[in-house]
């Protein structure tokens, strides 16, 4: 089965996953973690929850930002089959992924595909030309 | 048909909703039919700007709408029907348009609204709109996401 696991420096991630769950609705195969926000090591918070996926499991870590201390942990977790970790992440692209149907693989190819429309989605609105079409109806 | 389906969402038009539903239905039109959209420069400028860049936008009056369907204007594409509240709805049959089923996708809770699940409270007036329209042959559903279990709307 495949799972989604967000984790962030502080409550992002729980931010992120009240966002998630209000446009998909409650999710089991969704899980985060929010670290720093009490004594706990990187180790102590995260190490329980990897334990516990089963080894078929294809585990999808989302990660706040690139250079910090929570992605960095993950790092050696890339060797291991059927694991994924995604930084710098946005709303739009946790969707999407999440959105990806189960029986199709989640390959290098697919994933760039997602991150790269996220990317997109960064925009500066006041620079936004709307553009309308000739099949547009707006009048 | 024309119409491919038809979803009352007090909010029209949004975000990754939008994109879900116009992606699985490949919906070529998104069709928002209201009066007070219709009259808004600022509102027709936002459900432009939350449609995908491949799909054409038509945001027009309950009774503009209807004259539009009737004349075929439509055919050959896929259109999403997205309009406020079962009364609205209710309007549009009233033109004479057919409407099959609709998806009750958002109704934010008024006071002394029911509430019906998650995303979808509904008034008196909303209930009793939703019973005519049952009476007009109208499937009503309460269905998430496109992936979702369809809800029948229990009145």
């Amino acid at each position: 089965m495949r799972h989604y696991l967000i984790v962030t420096h502080g409550k992002m991630a729980d931010g992120m996953a009240q966002s998630i769950e209000m446009v998909l609705g409650k999710r089991n195969d969704l899980k985060w973690l929010c670290a720093y926000v009490d004594g706990k090591s990187l180790f102590d918070l995260i190490h329980p929850v990897i334990e516990n996926y089963e080894a078929s499991d294809e585990i999808v870590v989302f990660t706040d930002i690139s250079h910090g201390s929570v992605n960095q942990f993950f790092v050696k977790y890339l060797k291991e089959s059927n694991f994924h970790v995604i930084t710098g992440i946005n709303l739009a692209l946790v969707l999407s992924i999440m959105l990806l149907p189960d029986h199709a693989p989640l390959d290098a190819e697919t994933i760039e595909t997602e991150i790269e429309f996220a990317r997109e989605q960064i925009m500066y609105m006041n620079a936004q030309v709307v553009n309308i079409s000739p099949d547009d109806e707006l009048d | 048909m024309a119409i491919v389906h038809v979803r009352i969402d007090d909010r029209l038009i949004h975000g990754q909703v939008a994109m879900i539903w116009t992606n699985s239905l490949s919906a070529t039109r998104i069709m928002v039919v209201d009066d007070d959209a219709s009259k808004s420069d600022l509102i027709k400028m936002s459900l432009k700007l939350a449609t995908p860049t491949s799909v054409s936008l038509s945001v027009l009056t309950i009774e503009k709408a209807a004259g539009r369907i009737l004349s075929g204007a439509y055919e050959g594409q896929r259109v999403l029907l997205v309009i406020k509240s079962p009364e609205n709805l209710l309007k549009l049959i009233k033109y004479g348009v057919l409407i099959e089923s609709a998806n009750i996708g958002n109704q934010a809770p008024k006071v002394a609204s029911k509430q019906l699940n998650d995303t979808v409270s509904l008034t008196a007036e909303s209930l009793e709109a939703c019973k005519l329209l049952r009476k007009l042959d109208v499937m009503l559903t309460l269905k998430r996401l496109p992936t979702s279990e369809t809800a029948e709307v229990i009145l």
